[in-house]
């Protein structure tokens, strides 16, 4: 096992990866009850075609697959994983992203318990017609009530007009059309793609042992005979660097109260894995709070001119193959809400050059952020991304940060902040009729 | 640790290592009254965007981040009869970074500031800083209506409350209550509030407890003369059934149910109505969620709530609207069931490990701490962890069918997109 020690923070991590493949992280927390534990593997809504494992030709699957997937893993042919959680009295739950699908559990007791049935029930599928049939109803809902979210259509707005001719611009579920065509032999080809060991990832952080958590994760294991593993064939498209595929500006009508407006800046330029990833997303938080965070001249001069209010935040998405940046708010007036966004992204250069008292503000405040993360188990086990960011946790941010210089945040901004990247999308309020 | 700074004004501290950061709450509370409300809620956004000290948000948000990143904010919430006002800030411990400032001393100086030096001209608020906060807390209340599943639970609070305006409102205000209010008048308000409101403070991490006592025994908090308010608002069982229905542009329909269920916190029915509510929808377990969402393949969500300061219980599930009659009749048969005895002693025990796991984790977080102490004090009463889970786990199956007895459906709402 590696041991990473963080002085500062007084923790310690253990990492290993097993004969199999799997990439083992345990990260015990003194005084704490409660022990969270997440698999994960690299497979998300984006990954829509790929080479199935056995096969050797690309093949397109239905949209929202992946999330399809992660709802039926549950499903056994005797029994539900979320019972066998329950007897135990663990709270389980999942998620998928656009690049990965995780499955967890939290529990004050019956630890070794919980880790097996997690482990167990991620790696036995069971799928059949009628369980998949079954499935698309509560799905549907699930997309309906997303239709129904302003927020949720914004941002996916949004993603629409930066990355038109990518998976990404797909909502994460699929819609009530492309899950209709899933069938239980889809989603075996996805599962024995992306559900290989080596694929994946699990993170146990909280009340634990480590040396005894390890032995019986490596026991169970041991009992599982997998194939060989052959590297993943995706095809994700290509994005224009030069941004000329971005669709500069949309906007729909909904019922809602008060306009509501998405400013997005696409990352044209491709990130570089590992610590590297990591700088840089410390680099372009540091920038966006010195743009416009409450700290900036800009935030309070457009607070005070009421072209933004308390709605108004922003987001920096950094994904594997992608990133963007994002600024949204309600508005009573979605132009001027956009142009002032735009016009403080293309003048970046007051807010940052010769700013150094700014940047130590930003530096001091991103550090202790860190600090509040740290008593949050959840925030340390799904800050964590191998195939991103390789074996770097939570307690590496604060040393990266400390290192930014104004000619990093500079650097970064000259590069991202470009006037062909920005696109606007927006809703607006649908008249009554 | 508690303190008595003043008659009605009380400190207590916890101490724990667990954390990396020190967390500081301040609770000003009265019985909730209908032309307040609003007042309250104003008052909120004033004191989180500025003080005579930090006059807009850019000198306060400087103040916070020189403090490693303070998390500050002001929020309003109903708690049965009463209203609570609530300051709160977090700060890093000073331990895990690499500076010497007194981090948790500052952010109590920070608070009285904001608390005892509000930004105000003339006897009355700033009045551009009044007018802006006046006009977002417009915006921010018309905006909640966007969420149709908080749009659909508010009108179903306002059906169960009909004979109570106060318990009628959210605890966030009416927009139009704000026309009328001055910067004028909600200063006289705050003056009032500050030396009536009972007040709480809750200071919980890793500190020196006499340090921080001293500091908040020199803020100089007067006697409170009001009494202690009361801690349970009883709802009024209105024995039928009544539903209200409304048409919006919307794909997903919302039912939401109110039943009356007259039992309190900590009373007698307590902790059966607990492992009730997980069985009957508070879990994933739950007969709601096994039988609308799992089999029926109805719903994205089913679930249920309760509330025992007001002495109600609550359905709410997102169904496709053309099923109104179908759910509305596997809801009432889950009931039915329960009140019968239907139900596997396997499950019982189930859902009372799923209610140990969350008492559990909730002591990883450090704002169970000051939940906590705010009930206790509301409530008069306060219970060992022990005790609380011996008395989870002496529940028996007779008294989960005898509370569910208790349960009575009074009004529901239902939210379509119209004729499907």
């Amino acid at each position: 096992m590696q041991v990473n020690k963080y002085d500062q923070f007084n923790e310690v991590s253990y990492q290993t990866k097993l004969p199999n493949g799997l990439t083992v992280t345990l990260l015990p927390k003194a005084g704490f009850h409660k022990t969270y534990a997440v698999f994960t593997t690299n497979y998300g809504s984006i990954d829509n075609t790929f080479v199935p494992a056995g096969s050797d030709e690309l093949k397109r699957f239905p949209d929202g697959i992946a999330h399809f997937l992660e709802h039926k893993m549950f499903e056994k042919a005797d029994h539900d994983a979320f019972q066998t959680f329950g007897k135990y009295g663990a709270s389980a739950n999942a998620f998928t992203s656009f690049t990965r699908t995780s499955y967890l559990f939290s529990a004050t007791r019956n630890l070794r318990e919980n880790l097996m049935t997690l482990l167990d029930f991620v790696q036995d599928p069971y799928f059949t017609t009628k369980t998949v049939e079954k499935e698309k109803g509560i799905i549907g809902q699930e997309i309906e009530m997303y239709n129904d979210d302003p927020s949720w259509r914004l941002y996916f707005g949004m993603i629409g007009n930066l990355y038109p001719n990518h998976p990404l611009q797909y909502d994460i579920a699929g819609t009530t059309e492309s899950i209709a065509k899933i069938t239980a032999d889809d989603l075996y080809a996805a599962y024995r793609t992306f559900y290989h060991p080596e694929n994946m990832t699990l993170f146990v952080v909280g009340k634990l042992d480590p040396d005894e958590v390890l032995d019986w994760i490596t026991t169970n294991q041991a009992t599982k005979q997998f194939d060989t593993f052959q590297p993943i064939e995706r095809r994700i498209p290509a994005t224009a660097t030069d941004g000329h595929d971005i669709i500069p500006y949309r906007t729909i009508d909904m019922p809602v109260a008060r306009a509501k407006s998405v400013v997005g800046v696409k990352g044209l330029a491709p990130i570089e894995d590992g610590l590297a990833a990591l700088k840089y997303r410390a680099g372009v938080n540091v920038l966006l709070e010195m743009l416009f965070g409450d700290t900036s001249q800009n935030y309070l001069k457009l607070y005070d001119q009421g072209i933004i209010d308390d709605t108004f935040g922003y987001d920096f998405e950094l994904q594997n193959g992608f990133n963007f940046l994002t600024f949204s708010g309600e508005t009573n007036d979605p132009a001027q809400f956009d142009a002032a966004i735009i016009d403080g992204l293309e003048n970046w250069q007051p807010a940052v050059l010769d700013q150094d008292d700014l940047l130590a503000t930003v530096k001091k405040e991103m550090i202790g952020r860190i600090v509040f993360m740290a008593n949050s188990l959840e925030a340390i086990a799904n800050r964590y991304d191998q195939r991103l960011f390789g074996a770097a946790t939570l307690f590496d941010e604060p040393a990266i940060i400390d290192g930014l210089t104004l000619e990093d945040i500079a650097t970064i901004a000259a590069q991202l902040l470009t006037s062909q990247a920005i696109s606007e999308y927006q809703i607006r309020p649908a008249t009554k009729g | 640790m508690q303190t008595q700074l003043a008659k009605g004004v009380q400190l207590t501290t916890v101490t724990s290592h667990q954390f990396k950061t020190n967390q500081i709450i301040v609770n000003f509370r009265a019985p909730i009254v209908r032309d307040e409300i609003t007042k309250r809620a104003l008052l909120s956004n004033l004191l989180e965007t500025s003080s005579a000290e930090y006059p807009d948000q850019r000198a306060l948000a400087h103040a916070l981040a020189a403090m490693y990143g303070a998390a500050f904010g002001a929020g309003v919430s109903r708690k049965g009869p009463t209203h609570n006002l609530r300051l709160a800030i977090t700060v890093p411990n000073e331990r895990y970074l690499a500076t010497q400032a007194p981090l948790t001393a500052q952010a109590i100086d920070f608070l009285k500031s904001i608390i005892f030096k509000p930004l105000t001209a003339n006897g009355q608020f700033d009045q551009a800083t009044f007018d802006r906060q006046s006009t977002n807390l417009k915006s921010a209340i018309e905006s909640v209506s966007d969420d149709k599943q908080y749009y659909a639970a508010q009108k179903l609070n306002a059906q169960l409350f009909a004979d109570s305006a106060a318990q009628q409102v959210p605890s966030f205000g009416v927009a139009s209550d704000l026309a009328a209010i001055t910067a004028t008048d909600l200063y006289a308000y705050y003056q009032q509030l500050i030396q009536n409101d009972q007040v709480d403070i809750i200071v919980m991490g890793d500190f020196d407890e006499a340090d921080v006592a001293a500091r908040w025994q020199a803020a100089g908090f007067s006697d409170r003369q009001a009494p202690r308010p009361a801690a349970f608002y009883h709802h009024q069982n209105t024995g039928d059934y009544v539903e209200q229905q409304e048409v919006q542009t919307l794909s997903q329909a919302k039912l939401n149910l109110g039943y009356d269920f007259p039992v309190f916190y900590r009373d007698e029915h307590y902790f059966a109505a607990l492992v009730f509510n997980e069985l009957f929808g508070g879990s994933p377990l739950s007969k709601l969620f096994m039988n609308v969402r799992e089999k029926a393949s109805l719903a994205y969500y089913a679930s249920s709530s309760l509330d025992t300061f007001r002495g109600v219980l609550k359905v709410q599930a997102g169904i496709d609207g053309q099923n109104h009659d179908q759910v509305l009749q596997i809801i009432a048969d889950q009931l039915t069931a329960i009140q019968q005895g239907d139900f596997e002693d396997d499950l019982v025990e189930q859902v009372k490990l799923g209610l140990i796991n969350d008492f559990e984790s909730s002591l990883d977080s450090q704002r169970t701490f000051a939940v906590q102490a705010l009930i206790d004090d509301l409530t008069q009463q306060s219970m060992p962890d022990d005790e609380w889970l011996t008395k989870v786990q002496a529940v028996t199956k007779d008294e989960i069918m005898a509370v569910a007895q208790l349960v009575t459906l009074n009004q529901g709402f239902f939210l379509s997109g119209g004729a499907a």
